[in-house]
């Protein structure tokens, strides 16, 4: 007799629970869940809306500027809404798929995914941000160009390129930061029992 | 929701309580997590339970979820959780206190069994509640010859594990 056949044995008998009454389960149903799922859906919420916010804040200057940041700033407009629609869309239609009756692959991957679009929303928005502050510098260096001498000119430019990078450094610096001190313990357990089902069905059976 | 559909539930629930209480003693140390982990599968069943169908066994279908909530969905809190006050009677879930020597044995397999990983426990849990393998592996979504595979692999992995503790 193997271990888990002893364990078999006792578990059968096993009756020492408590009981738990009917009022007691109807008070239960009444109270929030703090499942990982409502956090990542809030979080994500959260998220999407400082994206948005952020868009507004950071909106475009009321002054005089070039036909061709004009252009450019209108097309980057229509780019931006249809892909924040697109991710917006992607999220709220795969979290509805999400559903604790399927199999725990399912949920685990249908999770997942519903974050990962999340993680696309971020990524997008961070790539957004640091092409707008490249295309602002060059369009300020442009005007400053038509009105000052070329050596000062270049120094201006190795000044702005170097604070730009700077700061593009110090933002990817703290998004990371974010990342790992809040969701990567939020979605830690989703990750690994996923890559543990997964390996399952890779793994050559002996 | 109506009323008698929240009675149903209930009713259901109150009696098949010891299907979640087995899983909560695999996935949980103390008994304030027992409490937490209960709780939220209740939430989870009653949120799922209007897509039960009746032609299937409640049983059936609620340990499913119930190991979902364990594997995917709940999340070990390190504060204290506001759950339902309980009768004190799952002082009597004895984690640690076993007397005899049968009971000693029984201590050293349950300590091996939490020692193993979420997806390693569910598949304790269905063996231990008689499932066939072609229902434990559309559980979790894998193959039926995977989780023989796994099955085979975590008999091994707990001898191993008893034998280092000196437990049997």
């Amino acid at each position: 007799m193997d271990e888990l056949d002893l364990l078999k044995q006792h578990w059968n008998n096993e009756g020492n629970f408590p009981k738990v009454d009917k009022e007691q389960i109807r008070q239960m149903l009444h109270r929030s869940s703090s499942s990982i799922i409502k956090w990542i859906f809030l979080i994500s919420v959260i998220e999407l809306l400082l994206g948005l916010a952020l868009f507004f804040v950071v909106g475009p200057e009321e002054t005089e500027h070039s036909l061709v940041y004009t252009v450019g700033y209108v097309v980057y407009d229509i780019i931006f809404y249809a892909v924040i629609l697109y991710f917006i869309y992607q999220f709220f239609s795969s979290y509805r798929r999400i559903k604790n009756t399927t199999s725990t692959k399912v949920l685990l991957n249908a999770i997942l995914k519903t974050r990962r679009h999340v993680d696309h929303y971020i990524r997008f928005n961070i790539y957004c941000i640091i092409c707008s502050c490249v295309f602002v510098s060059v369009e300020k260096l442009f005007q400053r160009y038509q009105t000052t001498s070329t050596g000062h000119f270049i120094f201006t430019a190795v000044l702005v390129a170097v604070l730009v990078s700077l700061f593009c450094w110090l933002f990817l610096f703290v998004v990371k930061l974010y990342y790992k001190l809040l969701y990567q313990r939020l979605v830690k357990k989703l990750n690994r029992n996923y890559d543990e089902l997964t390996s399952m069905e890779q793994e050559e059976p002996a | 929701m109506t009323n008698d559909l929240e009675n149903d539930f209930i009713n259901l629930l109150e009696e098949h309580q010891n299907i979640f209480h087995k899983i909560c003693k695999l996935y949980t140390d103390d008994v304030e997590a027992h409490k937490d982990l209960f709780q939220e599968m209740a939430i989870q069943l009653w949120h799922s339970y209007p897509s039960f169908k009746g032609d299937a066994k409640f049983s059936t279908w609620a340990y499913r979820v119930a190991l979902n909530t364990a594997i995917s969905l709940h999340r070990t809190k390190k504060r204290k959780v506001v759950t339902v006050e309980w009768d004190n009677s799952l002082q009597q879930v004895r984690y640690e206190e076993y007397n005899d020597e049968q009971e000693e044995r029984l201590r050293f397999l349950y300590k091996a069994v939490r020692q193993l990983n979420d997806i390693e426990k569910a598949l304790v849990y269905m063996y231990l509640e008689d499932k066939d393998y072609t229902e434990i592996a559309e559980t979790l979504g894998i193959s039926e010859v995977n989780a023989r595979v796994k099955m085979n692999r975590i008999k091994t992995k707990l001898k191993n594990m008893l034998t280092q503790q000196g437990g049997i």
